[in-house]
């Protein structure tokens, strides 16, 4: 083999993780003949992450086969859900000729490629100079995206597409996933459409269609096209998602419950298992949702990917099951593990509450309790919060749960599943007549602000409905409903008034604030669209 | 998957082993580099010949599926080159990058690679002095040829052949399918001269 030296690549700094020792070297020297002289070794995932948590990357080539608890997928799958990996870093995934059929087939986050052993240095550098290419192509929409700026995003892709023709099935779907964030759903389905005339079989596109039909409020014909995608690629686990995602918005937990577990079932890991275990514990399937943490805690056992949130959940779970001194014994095994993690302490002494209240020991229970109050800091819109009104309420403090869940609540009154949850709480705790004055008189209140300052803003006054919604704002910065409300008063007032730079610039900020609290949302999708509709116009106006 | 076949493969792995074991045990004795590069490309030959026969078994066990993703073929034919090995240095290989090649196709890359290798090394065996590979789009297919100089087909073979490599290219051309339509290949005799070997996807 010649040895290839390139200046570009000499640049990379690379890691090789692979359990056998002869492999991580050979594919070492391989680097090394193409100038790439900063290569770290790994031979265990722990380790891996370790050193990539410390350091940054260019390249990471990685083996299928690590050992008997993680595999290469299930690094990646961490990797990337936790965003540790700069999005320019190559992740290479090494699999043998026969699995590599089976593992790029299920595989929920895709590596950057897959090589096929043996390695050669030829195709490694191959591979990484594809990848630059690509790279510095897709740039001048990616360093748009990086910096939010949607729509000069999709505004880069025809130059682009231009330039690099062959980036083109890239370039069409950055694009249409960008058109959808920004609720341009028609414009979104004809560059799916546009793709799928390239080559049909294209699942992500056909899926694209299905979620321009989410978006747009075609729930029905949004399920009819999931389905059919899922007849014919049953592999394909984005597909679960989006079912679950409407099966959901419909109120059928049960139908979101049976989607995310056949994912499951496709692709058996850790996230799989958390997210099968959330759905089981909102349908109340409590020995589903059991057995979904318990996998989701032996899946990352002893390893660093393991989550505090596992732990947490399976204890909850437990008292919820009146197997109290299982709960305990849960939360004293992930002590050692997660102590030294923000929010686990307070979670833990919030179930640990409960569970001193089921075993009758009411002074450790209120000693739990108020150590998680100390702990809990500002109250959230979350499950937190209502975990640690339900200490409350076992500890036979209910004025301090009544509190807490009502702040809980007021602080995202629109959040359909912080709300569902609550109604669950004073069941579970037997305060199910506290329901009407709590819970819905806590939504009142925000319903209320919002009807205020429309009301306000159709007698022709801006700024006393502005303020309304500013205070809530400063109060609840994360409430859903208030932001949504806050987005379009300005709209409305500029349609009315014209143009004016500094709301556009509020707008903006409050739309960057709901993708964040409620990814995929219609509302919000809606909103974009009515922010385009009214620059549009006032534009035309002006 | 056809017991004759699989006994002629097997059978021919093991000449070439046995080459190969010729080569080492002679540069034991006395180091030498053309016979160590020569030991080397048949290493690699023998190698990919293991990985064809493999493929081929397990299409006939299981099926092989296409991973069909979107690729430049320039790309691709570049890299595809550039890996190769061969232990006859003096055939040029050439890729014809008129402007018939597409931006951009759809097909899986390592299978589509492993086809074309055999393809390749069949075509080696043969050539005179040259190979040219192209690729163009016809009747909405993707077409990936390659042409050598050699004396064509229906010849006197002075070098047995057992059929794998295109017994592999027919198993990864059939893997591929779009709507109804299935890829297929064919080897026939060019009208300017030598073989045509022809991969049409769609």
């Amino acid at each position: 083999m010649a040895t290839i030296l390139n200046s570009r690549l000499a640049r990379l700094r690379a890691i090789v993780i692979d359990d056998m020792r002869s492999m991580r070297e050979n594919i070492r020297g391989q680097l090394g003949q193409l100038g790439i002289d900063q290569v770290d070794q790994a031979a265990t995932p722990d380790d891996a992450l370790k050193l990539i948590l410390a350091k940054r990357y260019d390249v990471i080539v990685c083996d299928y086969n690590l050992n008997k608890k993680t595999n290469g997928q299930q690094l990646l799958e961490y990797l990337r859900s936790q965003g540790i990996l700069p999005p320019t870093a190559m992740f290479f995934m090494v699999t043998a000729e026969s699995s590599y059929g089976s593992v790029a087939s299920a595989a929920e986050f895709q590596p950057d490629a897959y090589l096929v052993k043996p390695l050669t240095g030829g195709r490694i550098a191959d591979r990484i100079e594809r990848l630059l290419d690509k790279q510095q192509a897709l740039s001048p929409i990616t360093e748009r995206l990086l910096k939010k700026d949607k729509i000069g995003a999709v505004g880069e892709c025809d130059a682009v597409q231009k330039a690099h023709p062959k980036w083109i099935v890239d370039i069409l779907r950055l694009k249409s996933s960008t058109l959808l964030e920004l609720g341009q759903t028609e414009e979104a389905r004809a560059v799916y459409e546009q793709t799928l005339a390239m080559r049909g079989d294209l699942i992500w596109a056909q899926l694209g269609l299905a979620r321009c039909d989410q978006l747009a409020g075609k729930a029905a014909a949004a399920s009819a096209s999931v389905t059919q995608i899922l007849e014919k690629s049953p592999q394909f686990i984005a597909a679960y998602d989006l079912l679950a995602q409407l099966t959901e918005a419909d109120g059928k937990d049960q139908a979101t419950l049976d989607a995310l577990k056949k994912s499951y079932d496709v692709i058996p890991s850790a996230r799989r298992s958390r997210l099968v275990g959330d759905a089981a514990y909102r349908t109340g399937d409590l020995l589903q949702a059991r057995a979904a943490f318990s996998q989701a805690i032996s899946h990352t056992q002893g390893s660093l990917t393991a989550q505090a949130s596992d732990a947490l959940s399976l204890a909850q779970i437990h008292v919820d099951l009146n197997e109290a001194e299982q709960a305990l014994e849960v939360l004293n095994t992930a002590q050692t593990a997660h102590q030294n993690e923000p929010h686990f302490a307070a979670g833990h002494a919030a179930i640990a509450a409960q569970a001193f209240a089921r075993l009758n020991d009411m002074r450790s229970a209120q000693a739990a309790f108020e150590s998680a109050k100390a702990l809990s800091g500002e109250l959230r819109a979350d499950q937190h919060a209502l975990t640690l009104a339900k200490a409350a309420f076992c500890a036979g403090q209910n004025e301090e749960g009544i509190r807490i869940m009502s702040k809980a609540i007021k602080a995202d009154h629109e959040n359909v599943r912080l709300v569902a949850f609550a109604r669950q709480v004073l069941t579970d705790t037997g305060n199910t007549a506290l329901i009407q004055s709590v819970v819905d008189d806590a939504i009142s209140e925000g319903a209320l602000i919002v009807d205020q300052a429309t009301q306000l803003m159709r007698d022709g006054q801006f700024d006393a409905s502005l303020a309304k919604l500013e205070e809530a704002m400063d109060a609840t910065p994360e409430n859903t409903g208030i932001l949504l409300a806050a987005a379009q008063l300005h709209l409305l007032w500029m349609s009315q008034k014209g143009l004016d730079r500094s709301y556009v610039t509020r707008v903006n900020g409050y739309l960057a604030k709901l993708d964040t609290l409620m990814p995929n949302s219609e509302r919000v999708a809606k909103m974009y669209r009515f922010l385009r509709e009214t620059l549009v116009k006032v534009t035309r106006e002006a | 998957m056809d017991a004759q076949l699989t006994a002629l493969i097997v059978h021919d792995l093991k000449n070439a082993l046995g080459v190969l074991e010729g080569d080492l045990s002679f540069l034991k004795e006395e180091p030498d580099q053309p016979r160590a590069d020569r030991a080397h490309a048949q290493c690699v030959h023998l190698r990919e010949k293991l990985v064809g026969f493999l493929t081929l078994y397990k299409a006939s066990e299981q099926g092989l599926e296409a991973r069909i993703e979107a690729i430049s073929p320039d790309d691709f034919l570049r890299g595809l080159l550039a890996d190769r090995f061969t232990d006859r240095p003096e055939i040029t290989l050439t890729i014809d990058d008129s402007s018939a090649m597409p931006a951009v196709a759809f097909f899986d890359e390592h299978l589509i690679g492993l086809a074309l290798d055999a393809a390749l090394q069949n075509a080696t065996r043969f050539a005179k002095t040259g190979i040219v590979i192209a690729c163009h789009t016809e009747d909405n297919s993707l077409v990936f040829t390659i042409h050598d100089d050699g004396p064509g087909l229906h010849t006197q073979e002075t070098l047995p052949s057992t059929g794998l490599g295109m017994a592999l290219c027919n198993v990864i051309a059939r893997s591929h399918h779009n709507a109804d339509r299935q890829g297929e290949v064919s080897l026939t005799n060019h009208v300017d001269g030598g073989a045509l070997f022809t991969m049409k996807l769609p």
